[in-house]
């Protein structure tokens, strides 16, 4: 089975020009082809003599570069848990927040911000542990429930997920109404705002997703076999509740880790893989790759808009990437002449 | 060899399978037959692990399957479903080569013993020229031709196939059966196939058993078991039962 080289090739140059654009526009611009120098200058034994204003590098490299890294990591998180979801559950609607990662992190968050917890506790920021920690429980309470003896039959897990879902927007929403504190906060996070700067974040998320998208991505072959079915799989000697608890797991850490800093931004998991199925095929071997990679890209590219649109103000990403992704992905949609694509 | 020991199997309240006692050997062909809804599915089922009785056992080579390890277990026997919507992204190629997977764990890459594997599967259901195409894109006799491909690759000495033949024309019945035949008797295959039609089973099974109220009711060659006398009171219709006027096999027809 040959793997095509040429659509990771297609990724990697659209993410790097997406990092690269990401990093020269803004309220100062910065010539891409500078960024782009700076940036190979930071490697080891690249030595390029600098012919920029020293404030660039402070631009770049402490303002820039950790919110383009941040989004970069939030667009691979989401997009290559949605491509693993969307394999794991056999269905084309599933997305990373199909069990119930996006609301439980809105209630953890809400709760924290309703409360008026202070911000950092010993140095560790409060409202995105309280996210992260709110979407992991729920998850865990999803699967709970949703298993039966030793089997989790899929229908189950996706139903146990809407149900929990509905009941945390809603504990969700009271709590928002019924809390006096600012609404603001809570409703431009919910949407995909960015409210956190510096390379703490980073540091923060970086292993959690990291681990999970290593995994996800291990996970190609295992996902095909499930392709067949439950049955078949586990006739095929696969040990399939197995393979779904850790895709399960796996998906779920690398969510949660993305919506704990960046919010809740839709569409990039539902759409990027469908996207890249339809250029690419349905091979989960190539496709959580891609998927991570194309994702990555394209919320940067939706970020630069964000931030653009209607500067100074930025419009939450979760906009964007509904606004924008939507019309571009119906556009494949129809263009795709092939009658299935799933 | 396949061996069903005592099995009782119980959904709810209702039993429907009681204390059933069947052994397949290898190199033979054994038709499970029996009316709609008698647990012909269900036995296949407790054969392939999926389900697991609530008395007796299945033993495969001697061992329990469902104390076995799954992969261990799909080394041993292959199972072909029913007619099933396949997925559509993958090739005959791939699809074959997933059967493979006991060998290879989760993180494992395909070697040459596994494309060799897939190779020869592939030569022994004549479908090596459909390698690269889409299995959605192929027709029903095909694909179950692929799934049966698939089942070789995975190497092992027993096959359960349930109801193969469903919704297949003559021709492809006809294909698909006698490729089964072919693979128990020259490659000392045990098969295991629910059967509804009663005249393929009789064209093709050495042995069959006949499923009535929850245990066997007939066991033996299909001139033995295929009689008027054991299938009017099972199908609960007049049966006659003719003689094949060129190979004498029994040729069942149902009376109004």
């Amino acid at each position: 089975m040959r793997v095509p080289i040429s659509p990771f090739v297609w990724c990697l140059f659209l993410l790097i020009a997406a990092i690269v654009l990401s990093a020269a526009i803004g309220a100062v611009p910065i010539p891409p082809w500078d960024v782009a120098r700076m940036l190979f200058g930071k490697l080891p034994f690249m030595h390029i003599t600098p012919t920029w204003p020293a404030t660039y590098e402070t631009i770049l490299f402490d303002i820039r570069l950790p919110r383009t890294v941040l989004i970069l990591l939030a667009g691979a998180a989401l997009s290559g848990s949605g491509a693993a979801y969307q394999g794991l559950f056999r269905n084309p609607l599933a997305d990373p927040y199909i069990i119930g990662v996006a609301s439980g992190a809105g209630l953890g968050a809400v709760i924290a911000m309703a409360q008026n917890w202070p911000a950092t506790i010993f140095g560790a920021l409060v409202i995105p542990i309280a996210a992260f920690s709110g979407a992991l429980i729920t998850v865990g309470v999803v699967y709970s429930l949703a298993r039966i003896g030793r089997a989790t039959p899929i229908s189950t897990l996706i139903l146990a997920g809407v149900a929990i879902g509905s009941f945390t927007t809603a504990m969700t929403t009271f709590l928002m109404l019924s809390s006096q504190a600012e609404l603001r906060r809570a409703i431009s996070w919910m949407l995909g705002g960015f409210a956190f700067g510096g390379w703490l974040p980073v540091i923060a998320i970086l292993p959690y997703i990291a681990l999970g998208l290593i995994t996800l991505s291990l996970l190609g072959r295992p996902l095909n076999v499930l392709q067949f079915g439950d049955d078949q799989a586990q006739q095929m000697g696969l040990r399939v509740d197995r393979v779904k608890l850790v895709i399960v797991m796996a998906a779920s850490l690398t969510t949660a880790a993305a919506v704990s800093f960046a919010g809740i931004i839709g569409f990039v998991g539902l759409a990027v893989p469908h996207i890249v199925r339809l250029l690419w095929g349905g091979d989960y071997r190539r496709l959580i790759p891609l998927s991570i990679c194309a994702g990555a890209a394209l919320l940067l590219l939706a970020d630069i808009l964000a931030r653009t649109i209607i500067a100074p103000q930025e419009v939450p990403l979760g906009v964007i990437t509904a606004l924008f992704g939507a019309p571009f992905f119906l556009w494949l949609l129809r263009r795709t002449k092939r009658q299935t694509f799933w | 060899m396949l061996s069903i020991e005592n099995v009782t199997i119980r959904y709810e309240a209702r039993t429907v399978l009681r204390e059933v006692n069947l052994s397949v050997n290898a190199g033979e062909v054994l038709a499970l037959i029996g009316p709609n809804g008698v647990g012909k599915s269900t036995l296949i089922r407790a054969c392939s692990g999926s389900l697991k009785p609530i008395g007796g056992c299945v033993t495969i080579d001697g061992q329990d399957v469902h104390g076995l390890r799954v992969a261990d277990r799909a080394k041993l026997m292959a199972v072909v479903p029913q007619a099933v919507r396949l997925p559509e992204s993958f090739s005959v190629f791939e699809t074959v080569l997933m059967g493979r997977t006991p060998y290879l764990g989760w993180l494992g890459r395909e070697g040459e013993p596994d494309r060799s594997a897939v190779q020869s599967a592939l030569e022994r259901t004549c479908t090596l020229e459909l390698a690269e195409r889409p299995i959605g894109e192929l027709s029903g006799g095909e694909q179950q031709r692929v799934l049966i491909a698939r089942a070789l690759a995975q190497s092992a000495r027993t096959l359960l196939l349930d109801e193969p033949t469903a919704h297949l024309d003559l021709k492809h019945q006809a294909g698909v059966l006698s490729l089964v035949c072919d693979l128990a008797h020259a490659e000392q295959q045990a098969v295991l196939l629910a059967l509804h039609d009663l005249n393929l089973a009789a064209q093709y099974a050495d042995r069959v058993a006949l499923l009535s109220n929850g245990t066997i009711a007939a066991l033996g060659t299909p001139a033995e078991v295929l009689t008027e006398e054991n299938l009017s009171p099972a199908y609960g219709l007049r049966i006659t039962v003719y003689e094949h006027p060129a190979h004498g096999a029994p040729l069942v027809h149902a009376e109004n």
